[in-house]
């Protein structure tokens, strides 16, 4: 048993990763017309839940983020970038100010 | 067994307590009793360990409620009697003894009346038991009275009702419906934005606009934790700070 070296190539971790970002990249290429759903969080407001069932229709929250500041757009509940609330003709839109 | 008894099991802040309850009553006490009384010449000390007995017979012991309370004095309960009433130490009498059992005995009283109970002895003491006792673990100290001074012991149980521990009660109960009420919760309000391909996002770059399929008076979502939509809401504004207006609530 003694005599039995296995030898172990270590490979680094950062090549791993590498690997693994051009993996999802090739993937993404195959996969770039599938539609994922997007979400956009404008703000947070925090009340008690005595408030949260007081809560009717008319009420207003006040929300935690100013009218300069950016919103997180989230993919799968994790924020992938930040921008600015924009109109676009008749629609929302998300000027993008900080991505990945 | 007698060495290895440690009295310092009770809390610093307890300890400091009960100290100061004894420097009190040890001071009135003495106003009282002692003919020469001078209040720079009571004193209280702690003890770590009891002294050497000199005559175990002479300790007396009393109950105080559900605790127990050791008191010697240095030389006996007759050269007490005389110290406290100014006569000379070498003519102890059966009235200085009686004097000093007196003196003892309100002593102890002041102590019962702090619980609220009455001290029930002296007790017999059994001869062959030393202070060296588990029980007697909760506090000693030494009380001087100038040249001369008497010892005293207490239990746990009796160190907990002169001193009582502040964790020693139930922790009140607040009723549920009031904890919950008071409990926080974070709405998140959401742009229903829609849907994009993937291709769109791996090419988004600062400064471009992605376009949501949602109108501009489409409805904001506000979502419990994030996750429910327990609401629908109009976009608005106050000051520098976005709001919402409730539209319609489950």
């Amino acid at each position: 048993m003694n005599d039995d070296v296995i030898t172990v190539e270590s490979i680094p971790a950062s090549s791993d990763a590498k690997e693994a970002a051009s993996l999802v990249k090739r993937s993404l290429s195959l996969l770039g017309h599938v539609n994922v759903k997007l979400d956009v969080v404008v703000g947070e407001a925090t009340v008690s839940i005595d408030q949260l069932f007081a809560l009717a229709k008319g009420n207003v929250l006040t929300l935690d983020t100013e009218l300069d500041e950016p919103i997180q757009v989230r993919l799968d509940g994790k924020t992938v970038a930040l921008g600015h609330l924009v109109a676009v003709g008749d629609q929302f839109g998300i000027k993008i100010s900080e991505i990945l | 067994m007698s060495g290895a008894l440690r009295f310092g099991w009770l809390g610093e802040g307890r300890r400091t307590a009960l100290h100061a309850l004894l420097v009190h009553d040890a001071s009135a006490w003495s106003r009282d009793w002692w003919m020469s009384h001078s209040a720079a010449s009571i004193d209280v000390f702690p003890l770590d360990s009891w002294r050497e007995e000199l005559n175990p017979s002479d300790a007396i012991v009393w109950s105080l409620g559900e605790g127990e309370l050791k008191i010697e004095a240095h030389l006996g309960s007759a050269a007490l009697g005389a110290h406290l009433a100014g006569a000379s130490r070498s003519q102890p009498s059966a009235l200085a003894d009686a004097v000093g059992r007196k003196a003892i005995a309100d002593f102890v009283e002041r102590l019962a009346k702090r619980i609220g109970c009455k001290a029930i002895g002296p007790k017999s003491v059994d001869p062959h038991e030393g202070m060296y006792q588990a029980k007697w673990g909760g506090y000693m100290a030494t009380v001087s009275l100038g040249a001369h001074h008497f010892s005293l012991a207490m239990d746990r149980k009796l160190a907990d009702l002169l001193v009582p521990s502040r964790h020693s009660g139930l922790p009140a109960l607040t009723p549920r419906t009031q904890a919950i009420a008071g409990a926080h919760v974070s709405l998140e309000v959401f742009l229903p934005f829609g849907t994009t391909a993937l291709s769109n996002l791996d090419d988004l770059k600062v400064g471009e606009v992605l376009v949501a399929d949602a109108p501009l008076n489409a409805p904001m979502e506000v979502r419990l934790d994030g996750t429910e939509i327990i609401a629908l809401a109009v976009l608005g504004q106050s000051g520098h700070s976005h709001t919402v207006t409730l539209t319609a609530i489950s």
